[in-house]
C-alpha cells in the first residue's frame, strides 16, 4: 500500500515537470505583457517597457523558470503582478467558491442520477428506462454553458426565482450562499448526472443478474432493501469511479460556468489572469489545479480499497 | 482437426457448415446493425445535418455577413424564419453557415487527432524509450485541464479558425494516443507478430501492416467522440471569445452574442443551441453504436467506452 | 465585459446637465441637498447623526472590473480613479462647471510672467495615519506625479515643485501654460497627495500603501471581489456647496463597498433586486428593461466619442485616397446603433470635442462626416488604383462597443470593394498590436472627452503614428495661443484638416449610463460617480 502510494506520487514528478515547462513557455510567448494590463490603453511603449523591466520580465526565460522552481521548493509561488498579494493566498481565496460549486453540482448530480439509474435498471426496458436512457444521452450532449444560458433565460429572466449570477460566501448565511450556486450547480452537474446515471444503470443491471440477488430475494427481503442494501453496494465501485473522475473535472473545469455566473472561483481567477497576463498566477493555478486533479483521482483509487477489500491496488 | 477428415463428403459437409456459419454471421451482424438504434439514428441525424450544412446555405436568400442594422433583434417571422441577430443578420442563414464551420472544424480536428494519435500510439507501443518520453508528455497534457490548455493556446496563437484546430488537436491527441497505445501493446504481444518478425519483416512493416489495422476499430469509436467533443470545445472557446473571430457565424459566436441580449432575444440562444445539441447528440449515439457494433462484448459492460476527455463540462 | 479608461482630462462644461431618464427626486447632481454650509467637520458629522437611524450604514456600488491599482498617478483606469478619489485628494479639483477649485490648496498666486505659482495649503488636514499634511508631502507627491504620469510628462515639461515654508509650495514652469491649473485638477492620472514617507518608499510598480487625506479610508481590498472603504472620522472637508468633485464632502454613509462585477447581467439584476445601490456602466442593451423598472433610476451622461483612427504611417492607408474612400463609405448611424443599441444613448456629431463645450465644439469637416456615399468611395478606390490589398481592422472583444463598431465597418468597407479582415484579440494583445503599425490599418476606440484639443489622441503622434507637419504646427499654435477666439479658429482648421486627410473620423458621441436604486439620495454623477454625499434610505 505505502509502496503503491510512493510509486503513484513519484510518477507525478514528470507530469508536473511537463506541465510547468509547457505553461511557462506558453505564457511567455503570449503576445502582450502584464504592464499593458496595469497601465491601460494610452500608456506609451516606453512606460510599458520600463514596467516590464522593473518586474523582471526582460530576463531570459530559463532563468525565470529556474527562479520560479527554486521558489516552489521553499513553498513560495511568487507574488501576483496584479492582485498585490502572494499567489498562494490568491489561489486559496478562490478555491473556496470553486469547491462549493463542485460540491453542489455533484450533490445535484447524485440526487438525480442514482435513484433514476437504479429505477431504470430495476424496470429494465420499461418506459421509465427508455426515458432515463434518453435523458442521459441528451444530458451528455448539452454543454454546461448552453444549459446555463437556458436556465438564465427561463429561471432568471422570466421567472425571477433565483439570482442569475453572483456569489455570497458561506459567512453570509447558508441560504444566501447556496441560492447563488443552484443554477450554476445544475449547469455543471447535468453532464455528471448523465454519466453517473448511465453507469449506475449498467452497473446495477450486471449485479441484478447475479445469483446472490436471487438468494436474497428468496429470503423474502423487501425489494427496496434488496436494491439499496445488496445490489447498490455491490454495484458501487464503477459508480464511484465515475464520481471520482467527474468530481476531478468539476473542480478543474468549472471555468466557463464560473465566468457566466460570475463566481469568484479558480476558473475565473485563471481567465482573468490570462487576460491580465498575470504570469505568476497562471503558473500557480495550473500547477495547483493539476495537482488537485491528480490527487482527487488518487483518493478515488484509494477509496476502492475501502469500499471493496477485493481490490488490491498494488497489483494494478 | 484436418487429420480427422478422411473423405470428400466429410469435407463437403464441413464446407457447407462453414458457409452456413458465415451466412449466419452475416445475418447476425445485419441483425446487430438493424437493432443498433444508436448507430442508425446517430448516423441518420448526423447525415441530415451534414446535408443541411452543404445545401442549406445555397438555398438561403441572405448573406450570413450582410448587416441590416435597422432590422436588429427581430423575432422569427416569414422573412426571417429564425429571426435576426444583433446586427440584423438572418439567424437561419448564420446557423446553417455555422453548421459548415462547426462540422468542418470537428471533422478536421478528428482527422488530425486520429492520424497523430495513431502514429504516436503505435510507435510508443513499439519502442520502449520513445514510449517513456511520449507517454509522460501525454500524461502531462491530459492532467492539464483541457479548457485551460485550449484557452492558453488560443491566447498564444491568436484567434483564428486554423488556430482553433491546432489547439484542439493538441488537446485531444494525447487521449487518442493512449487508447491506440494500449490496443497496440496487446497486439504486439500476440504470437503471430513474433512469427512475422521471425520471418524478417521490418519494424515499419509490422507496425503499419499488422499492428495499426488492429487499432482501427477502437480508433473509429473514439473518433466519433472526438468529433463531438471538438464541436463542443469550439463552441465553448468561441463562447468565451477565444475561438473563431467574428464575424464568422460559428455557433459559439452566435451564442456568445446571445448572452448580452438574452432578455430580449430568446431565439438567439435557442436555435444555435438546438443545432449544437443535435450534432453532439448524434455523434455520441454514433460513437456508442459503433462501439456496440465493432466490439459487442463491451456492450454489457458499458464502461471504458469513452476515453476522450471533456474539455468544457 | 466592458472596461473604461479615462482618457481625457475630464468632461466639459455643459456635460453636467446629464439627463435623468426615470424621474427620481433629485438623486442626480443634487448632492448638496443635505449639506448646508455648516462650519467644521465635527459639526457636519454630528449634523448627520440624527438621520443615521433611517439610513443604511453601507452603500454598495457594482463596477465593471477590479482596478489595477489605486495609485492614481500611474493609471488611466477610470475605475481606479473613481475609487481612489474617495481616499486621496489633490491640490485642486474640478467643480461642476469644470473650473479648477482648491481642495488641499487654500489659495494661489500666479507670477507676472506666468512661470511661478505660489500655492498656500489648507491647514489642519490630516492623513489617515494621523500625520498632519505639510508642504514636504505635497512637494514629494507632486514631483513624483510630474515624473511618472505620462500626461504630466508631456504637458508640463521641466516643471518642478518646491517648498517655501511648511504650508506653502511653489510650482516653477519652463514656459507659460494657460491651462496649468486645469492640468493639476484633471481627473485622469490625478496627482494624489501622499505622505512623503510613502512616496519615498514607493516601489517601481506603484504605491500600495494607500494613505491619503480623503473622506474615506481603505479598509479592505478583497481581491477580485470588492473594495471596502470606511469613513475617515478625522476628515477635514473643504468648504462650499458640493459641485462636481469640489465643495463639502460629508462621508454621509459610514461604509462604501465597490463590488467588482464584470458580468453585465449580474450588475443589472443586482441593481433591480436591490442588492446593489448603484450599478456602473449599464450595457445599452439593458437600457429599456431598466427604465421600465420602478425601483431604479437611470442617469445617462455624455461619455465621449467613438472614433475611427486610420493608420497613415504604414500600409495601404498611407495612401490618402484610400483613407478618404474608407471614410466616405461609413454609415455612422448604423455603426452607432449596432454599438449602443438605443438611439437615446448616442448622438451624431462630427466634433472631436464635447459638442456642449462652447469653447471647442466644432462642426468643421462635417462634409466628410457620416457620408455613407458608396459611389464616391468606389470612385476614390478606382482613382487610387486599389489592387485588393488586404485592409486589417484591429479590435478587441473586451470593449463591446468598439468590437461591434468594427464589425459593421468591416461590412461597410466590403460593400464598396475593400478586401477587409478583422484582427481581434484579447485586450493585452490588442495593446501590443496597436503599436506594431505594420499589422493593421484601421481601429475604432471609444475615448472619454478631453478638456483641450492638444490632448486629443487624434493629434497625438504616439497613438497611431500620425506624423504630419501641419497637424503639429496647429497643435503648437493652439497650446500657446492666449486669445480663445484665435485658438478656436485654429482648432476649426485642424479638425477640418483631420477629416479632409481622413487621418481619423469621429463616428459619434455616446452616453454612459448609471443605474441607482431610488432609495439612494445625494448621489451625483460627474466625471465618475460621486459617493461621499450619498445616503441609502432603509
Amino acid at each position: 500500500m505505502l509502496a503503491y502510494l510512493a510509486k503513484r506520487l513519484l510518477s507525478l514528478v514528470p507530469v508536473l515537470l511537463v506541465i510547468t515547462i509547457a505553461t511557462f513557455m506558453l505564457i511567455h510567448i503570449m503576445p502582450g505583457g502584464p504592464a499593458a494590463a496595469i497601465l491601460g490603453l494610452e500608456a506609451t511603449q516606453s512606460d510599458t517597457d520600463a514596467l516590464n523591466e522593473a518586474m523582471g520580465f526582460d530576463r531570459p526565460i530559463a532563468e525565470q523558470y529556474i527562479n520560479w522552481i527554486g521558489g516552489l521548493f521553499r513553498g513560495d509561488l511568487g507574488d501576483s503582478l496584479f492582485l498585490h498579494q502572494p499567489v498562494g493566498q490568491a489561489i486559496s481565496e478562490h478555491l473556496g467558491p470553486t469547491f462549493s460549486l463542485a460540491v453542489v453540482a455533484e450533490v445535484i448530480a447524485l440526487l438525480l442520477a442514482i435513484p433514476l439509474g437504479i429505477l431504470a435498471a430495476y424496470k429494465r426496458d420499461s418506459a421509465l428506462d427508455q426515458l432515463v436512457r434518453s435523458l442521459s444521452l441528451v444530458g451528455m450532449a448539452v454543454p454546461g454553458f448552453l444549459l446555463a444560458l437556458f436556465l438564465m433565460l427561463f429561471v432568471g429572466v422570466r421567472l425571477h426565482w433565483l439570482p442569475i449570477a453572483g456569489y455570497a460566501p458561506l459567512a453570509d448565511g447558508v441560504w444566501a450562499h447556496y441560492r447563488y450556486l443552484i443554477l450554476p450547480g445544475i449547469s455543471l452537474g447535468t453532464i455528471q448526472a448523465a454519466l453517473i446515471m448511465r453507469m449506475t444503470r449498467s452497473s446495477m443491471l450486471e449485479v441484478l443478474h447475479l445469483n446472490f440477488i436471487k438468494t436474497v430475494r428468496s429470503k423474502g427481503l423487501r425489494e427496496s432493501k434488496v436494491l439499496l442494501k445488496h445490489a447498490l453496494r455491490n454495484a458501487f465501485i464503477p459508480i464511484l469511479t465515475v464520481i471520482g473522475q467527474t468530481f476531478g473535472t468539476l473542480v478543474t473545469g468549472a471555468v466557463i460556468i464560473e465566468t457566466i455566473f460570475n463566481i469568484p472561483g479558480i476558473g475565473q481567477l485563471v481567465i482573468n489572469s490570462i487576460e491580465r497576463r498575470d504570469y505568476t498566477v497562471i503558473q500557480g493555478v495550473v500547477l495547483t489545479v493539476t495537482l488537485l486533479y491528480v490527487l482527487i483521482n488518487l483518493i478515488v483509487d484509494l477509496l476502492y480499497g475501502a469500499v471493496d477489500p477485493r481490490v488490491r491496488l498494488d497489483r494494478k | 482437426m484436418v487429420e480427422n477428415i478422411h473423405d470428400q463428403s466429410q469435407l463437403d459437409r464441413l464446407g457447407q457448415l462453414g458457409r452456413k456459419l458465415r451466412r449466419e454471421q452475416r445475418l447476425l451482424s445485419c441483425f446487430r446493425l438493424r437493432t443498433n438504434y444508436d448507430l442508425l439514428i446517430g448516423a441518420a441525424v448526423l447525415g441530415a445535418l451534414i446535408v443541411l450544412a452543404f445545401i442549406g446555405p445555397l438555398l438561403s436568400p441572405y448573406d450570413p455577413l450582410e448587416m441590416k442594422v435597422l432590422d436588429r433583434l427581430k423575432p422569427p417571422s416569414a422573412a426571417h424564419w429564425l429571426g435576426t441577430d444583433e446586427f440584423g443578420r438572418d439567424l437561419l442563414t448564420r446557423v446553417l453557415h455555422g453548421a459548415r464551420l462547426s462540422l468542418g472544424i470537428g471533422i478536421t480536428v478528428t482527422l488530425l487527432t486520429s492520424l497523430l494519435g495513431l502514429i504516436i500510439g503505435v510507435y510508443a507501443a513499439f519502442y520502449k524509450p520513445l514510449d517513456h518520453i511520449l507517454m509522460r508528455i501525454c500524461d502531462g497534457l491530459i492532467a492539464f485541464p483541457g479548457i485551460l490548455l485550449a484557452i492558453a493556446l488560443m491566447a498564444t496563437l491568436g484567434a483564428s479558425a486554423s488556430n482553433v484546430i491546432i489547439a484542439l488537436t493538441i488537446v485531444f491527441t494525447p487521449s487518442i494516443a493512449r487508447t491506440i497505445r494500449s490496443t497496440a501493446l496487446v497486439v504486439r504481444e500476440q504470437p503471430y507478430i513474433e512469427a512475422i518478425r521471425a520471418q524478417g519483416a521490418t519494424n515499419a512493416r509490422i507496425i503499419w501492416l499488422h499492428i495499426a489495422p488492429n487499432a482501427l476499430s477502437p480508433l473509429l469509436v473514439q473518433a466519433a467522440f472526438v468529433f463531438a467533443e471538438a464541436i463542443l470545445s469550439e463552441a465553448a472557446l468561441s463562447f468565451l471569445g477565444a475561438g473563431i473571430p467574428a464575424p464568422a457565424p460559428s455557433w459559439g459566436n452566435i451564442l456568445q452574442a446571445s448572452k448580452s441580449v438574452i432578455s430580449k432575444a430568446w431565439w438567439m440562444v435557442t436555435f444555435p443551441g438546438i443545432a449544437l445539441v443535435l450534432s453532439v447528440l448524434s455523434l455520441n449515439m454514433l460513437g456508442d453504436g459503433l462501439r456496440d457494433f465493432l466490439d459487442p462484448r463491451s456492450k454489457r459492460k458499458g464502461k471504458g467506452s469513452r476515453r476522450v476527455r471533456r474539455v468544457a463540462p | 465585459m466592458r472596461k473604461k479608461w479615462r482618457s481625457g482630462l475630464g468632461l466639459s462644461a455643459a456635460a453636467v446637465l446629464a439627463f435623468t431618464v426615470a424621474c427620481s427626486n433629485g438623486n442626480n447632481n443634487n448632492g448638496g441637498s443635505n449639506a448646508s454650509g455648516s462650519a467644521s467637520p465635527a459639526n457636519s458629522s454630528t449634523a448627520s447623526q440624527p438621520a443615521a437611524a433611517s439610513y443604511k450604514d453601507s452603500l454598495k456600488i457594482a463596477v465593471t472590473a477590479q482596478p489595477p491599482t489605486l495609485d492614481s498617478a500611474t493609471t488611466a483606469s477610470a475605475l481606479a480613479l473613481d475609487i481612489a478619489g474617495n481616499i486621496f485628494e489633490t491640490l485642486f479639483t474640478l467643480n461642476g462647471n469644470y473650473e479648477p477649485t482648491p481642495v488641499l490648496a487654500e489659495s494661489y498666486e500666479k507670477s507676472e510672467d506666468g512661470l511661478t505659482y505660489t500655492i498656500k495649503l489648507r491647514q489642519g488636514v490630516k492623513f489617515h495615519n494621523g500625520k498632519e499634511l505639510t508642504s514636504d508631502d505635497v512637494v514629494a507627491s507632486m514631483n513624483r506625479w510630474l515624473a511618472t504620469s505620462s500626461r504630466a510628462k508631456t504637458l508640463l515639461e521641466e516643471a518642478n515643485f518646491s517648498a517655501s515654508d511648511a504650508t506653502t509650495v511653489v510650482l516653477k514652469l519652463a514656459k507659460p501654460n494657460p491651462d496649468v491649473l486645469v492640468l493639476l485638477s484633471a481627473q485622469a492620472a490625478f496627482p494624489a497627495i501622499f505622505p512623503k514617507e510613502v512616496i519615498e518608499a514607493a516601489p517601481a510598480e506603484g504605491i500600495t500603501d494607500y494613505i491619503g487625506t480623503g473622506p474615506y479610508k481603505l479598509a479592505e481590498w478583497k481581491q477580485d471581489q470588492y473594495i471596502h472603504l470606511v469613513r475617515n472620522d478625522d476628515y477635514a472637508s473643504p468648504e462650499g456647496e458640493p459641485s462636481g468633485f469640489a465643495g463639502k464632502k460629508e462621508a454621509a454613509t459610514p461604509n462604501i463597498y465597490y463590488y467588482f462585477v464584470p458580468d453585465n447581467a449580474t450588475r443589472v439584476a443586482g441593481v433591480k433586486s436591490g442588492e446593489y445601490d448603484v450599478a456602473d456602466s449599464i450595457p445599452t442593451e439593458n437600457f429599456e428593461e431598466l427604465s421600465a423598472d420602478s425601483n431604479v433610476a437611470l442617469s445617462s451622461y455624455p461619455g465621449g466619442t467613438l472614433t475611427a483612427f486610420l493608420n497613415s504611417s504604414e500600409g495601404a492607408f498611407k495612401n490618402e485616397k484610400l483613407r478618404q474612400a474608407a471614410v466616405a463609405a461609413l454609415n455612422d448611424e448604423d455603426i452607432l446603433l449596432a454599438s449602443f443599441a438605443n438611439p437615446d444613448l448616442y448622438k451624431l456629431d462630427p466634433g472631436f470635442m464635447n459638442p456642449d463645450q462652447t469653447q471647442w465644439a466644432s462642426t468643421a469637416g462635417s462634409e466628410y462626416y457620416n457620408q455613407n456615399d458608396q459611389e464616391k468611395a468606389k470612385q476614390l478606390l478606382k482613382d487610387a488604383g486599389y489592387n485588393g490589398e488586404k485592409i486589417v481592422l484591429l479590435t478587441t472583444p473586451d470593449y463591446s462597443e468598439m468590437y461591434a463598431a468594427t464589425l459593421v465597418i468591416q461590412e461597410e468597407l466590403k460593400q464598396v470593394g475593400f478586401n477587409v479582415e478583422v484582427l481581434s484579440s484579447d485586450f493585452a494583445t490588442f495593446l501590443k498590436t496597436k503599436d506594431e503599425h505594420s499589422k493593421w490599418n484601421l481601429m475604432v476606440t471609444s475615448n472619454g472627452y478631453q478638456l483641450i484639443p492638444p490632448q486629443l489622441l487624434a493629434v497625438t503622434q504616439s497613438w497611431v503614428g500620425l506624423d504630419d507637419a501641419q497637424v503639429k504646427a496647429s497643435v503648437a499654435t493652439i497650446s500657446s495661443e492666449a486669445d480663445p477666439a484665435a485658438a478656436k479658429a485654429e482648432w476649426d482648421k485642424l479638425q477640418g484638416y483631420l477629416y479632409e486627410q481622413a487621418y481619423s473620423a469621429v463616428i459619434g458621441h455616446y452616453n454612459e449610463v448609471v443605474a441607482t436604486s431610488k432609495k439612494v439620495e445625494g448621489f451625483s454623477q460627474f466625471v465618475g460617480p460621486v459617493l461621499w454625499n450619498a445616503k441609502v434610505a432603509k
